[in-house]
């Protein structure tokens, strides 16, 4: 099953325009007389035209960055259902679009970065955002809601009693804690009526990932389906450009710009 | 050569181009992920087959050392798609040292733009008296 995505599509609509154009200005060149070739058509027009803007949307949202609609509650209280993200797409290496293969190595996921990557279980259609928890050789264990990354507990303190809000719009009354993940401080929900789910030592192998969404309770991650391959991460998300419903139609003004930064 | 034949064979060569890139690119198979979350120390992965069980017919006299889920999109559900999913909740079960597994197997509808199968394995992987003497 190939993946067909919007960078797929872009990719195969500036491969139609260009050679279009080339070929075309390839025939203009070797072909006599010349008078006979100055006039063009409606499909040789519009690829001359639209060839250059599909190639600068491409670069952009390849390498560059890139939007990413947030549907669900998984990473709250940081990133809310309705949240539209913006991330960098060079964080991870630049990769070749279509072929998914690294031209540039630049880095790689670290601990605590919120990631956009294809979901292991099916990634020709879905594409998830999630906390970084363990890189390769973590060992990782979650006793009574709270982990330990090698063998050191991320501290958590209470901030406030809160509500989680769905995106059907309803909330369940849960406790917002701020989390110190070996450095990296950040604010987690957890639910007190949801029981825990405990293990122990779990190694993170190599070049794969242990991802979790903020909403500890609520949240389908790396505790259902595994690890992360490192070639199915494309995006660090860096901050929240737009937070928008549609029915009823509803902007949260205060949430735009908001830039995701780790509370201190 | 005028304007409709140029436009023509340029269109031709691009969809050539496009046929060929598509068939090179790579190709991602639906296949069964999961994990077990282990709840005391770990075993050595264990080299038979693991027992299935349910939970009405479990054995009374096994330890339980991991929660197993394994996740699984498929097209359709059919008898072919569950045994996959077995098979990996298998062979998870047997990585993490288990000689059994007690499981409950879920079909569903995935949240994905083509409302694909899915298949929702959960269970105890488990561990027998008589293997744990051995």
């Amino acid at each position: 099953m190939k993946l067909i995505d919007l960078i797929t599509i872009i990719s195969f609509l500036t491969l139609f325009t260009g050679i279009v154009t080339l070929v075309d200005m390839l025939l203009i060149y070797f072909t006599k007389p010349k008078h006979a070739l100055k006039k063009t058509n409606v499909l040789l027009d519009y690829s001359r035209s639209l060839f250059p803007v599909f190639l600068i949307v491409l670069i952009i949202r390849s390498f560059i960055c890139q939007p990413y609609h947030v549907p669900s509650e998984s990473l709250e209280p940081t990133v809310m259902p309705g949240d539209f993200l913006l991330a960098t797409q060079y964080d991870y290496g630049l990769k070749l679009p279509l072929w998914n293969k690294t031209l540039i190595p630049i880095g790689h996921p670290e601990r605590g970065q919120i990631a956009i990557f294809n979901d292991p279980v099916n990634p020709t259609q879905l594409t998830l955002v999630k906390r970084v928890i363990g890189v390769p050789g973590d060992h990782i264990s979650y006793i009574n809601k709270v982990l330990y990354i090698n063998g050191k507990a991320a501290k958590q303190t209470f901030i406030k009693n809160t509500n989680e809000v769905f995106a059907d719009g309803h909330t369940r009354a849960v406790k917002e804690y701020k989390e110190n993940l070996d450095g990296v401080k950040h604010l987690i929900i957890v639910n007190p009526d949801a029981a825990a789910i405990n293990f122990k030592d779990i190694v993170v192998p190599k070049d794969k990932y242990f991802m979790m969404g903020d909403n500890r309770d609520d949240s389908n991650d790396s505790r259902y389906w595994g690890f992360a391959p490192i070639n199915y991460f494309s995006g660090h998300v860096r901050f929240i450009w737009l937070n928008a419903t549609l029915s009823p139609f509803h902007i949260e003004w205060n949430r735009i710009g908001n830039r995701l930064q780790l509370h201190s | 050569m005028n304007a409709a034949k140029r436009s023509f064979l340029s269109s031709i060569i691009a969809l050539i181009v496009i046929a060929i890139v598509y068939v090179t690119m790579p190709n991602y198979n639906l296949k069964p992920h999961g994990i077990v979350l282990p709840t005391h120390r770990h075993y050595q992965p264990y080299q038979g087959q693991v027992q299935l069980y349910h939970e009405w017919n479990s054995p009374t006299n096994a330890v339980n050392i991991g929660k197993l889920t394994v996740e699984y999109h498929s097209k359709t559900y059919n008898q072919q798609a569950s045994m996959r999913a077995l098979a990996k909740a298998q062979q998870l079960a047997a990585k993490a040292g288990g000689n059994g597994l007690i499981y409950s197997i879920e079909k569903t509808t995935a949240s994905t733009p083509t409302g694909q199968a899915e298949l929702i394995i959960e269970g105890a992987v488990i561990r027998t008296q008589s293997e744990r003497k051995q």
